[in-house]
């Protein structure tokens, strides 16, 4: 699945360490969703629509 | 269950409990392994007594062989709990290689078993793998399963 959690975080400056510790998951979960090696679920894309405060189609597409 | 926790807090990871992986944590070992160790300890207690009592009575000497089980229980529970702390990934990655690992070692034992019965294979491998070998067939594929699936996200 594509998505634009790279792109997303580049413009708030986060690392993806960053990202991970705001999102409650591990920096590898994020790298694996920015590489699309991983989809994440349901819950976690909810909370990655609501961080970012987009809908998750935004962010998201299969 | 295992999938229906909210992720509330930092989540736990296998660093944390790997020797020599930078991220170490004490706390994170003990609260994991601790019932380890203990299941550990009973067994090397029960199996010193039943080395220096021959004369114990069959029931005696299974209810020192079977002790450490009680412990054991409370490791696998302690185990399900670290899984449940992990992140989705992480969980996954580490059930995979869990059901890899057990599915690894029935298959090994029944080659072994296979061997010995057709006596191909001598020695006490030609017996199976027995409890202590099928831990550590166990263990070992975990390991392997757990880089192989560690890799494959990095």
């Amino acid at each position: 699945m594509k998505n634009k959690l790279r792109e997303l975080r580049s413009e708030r400056n986060w690392s993806q360490g960053e990202l991970a510790d705001r999102l409650e998951v591990s920096r590898q979960t994020i790298n694996a969703i920015e590489t699309e090696k991983y989809d994440p679920s349901l819950p976690l894309a909810f909370k990655i629509a609501k961080l970012f405060k987009q809908p998750i189609e935004e962010i998201f597409e299969p | 269950m295992l999938y229906s926790l909210p992720m509330d807090k930092k989540p736990n990871t296998i660093e944390s409990i790997q020797p020599l992986s930078g991220q170490f944590s004490t706390k994170a070992d003990i609260r994991l392994n601790a019932w380890c160790y203990v299941a550990f300890a009973v067994w090397v207690i029960g199996f010193t007594l039943r080395q220096r009592h021959p004369e114990w009575s069959p029931a005696w000497r299974a209810a020192a062989e079977l002790t450490p089980l009680a412990p054991g229980l409370l490791y696998v529970r302690s185990c399900a709990r670290f899984l449940r702390g992990m992140d989705e990934l992480q969980r996954r990655v580490q059930l995979s290689a869990l059901l890899s690992a057990a599915m690894g070692t029935v298959l090994v034992g029944a080659v072994l078993s296979a061997l010995g019965r057709n006596q191909i294979l001598a020695g006490p491998l030609g017996h199976g793998l027995g409890v202590g070998g099928s831990f550590i067939c166990l263990f070992l594929l975990w390991l392997a399963g757990s880089a192989l699936a560690d890799r494959r996200y990095r």
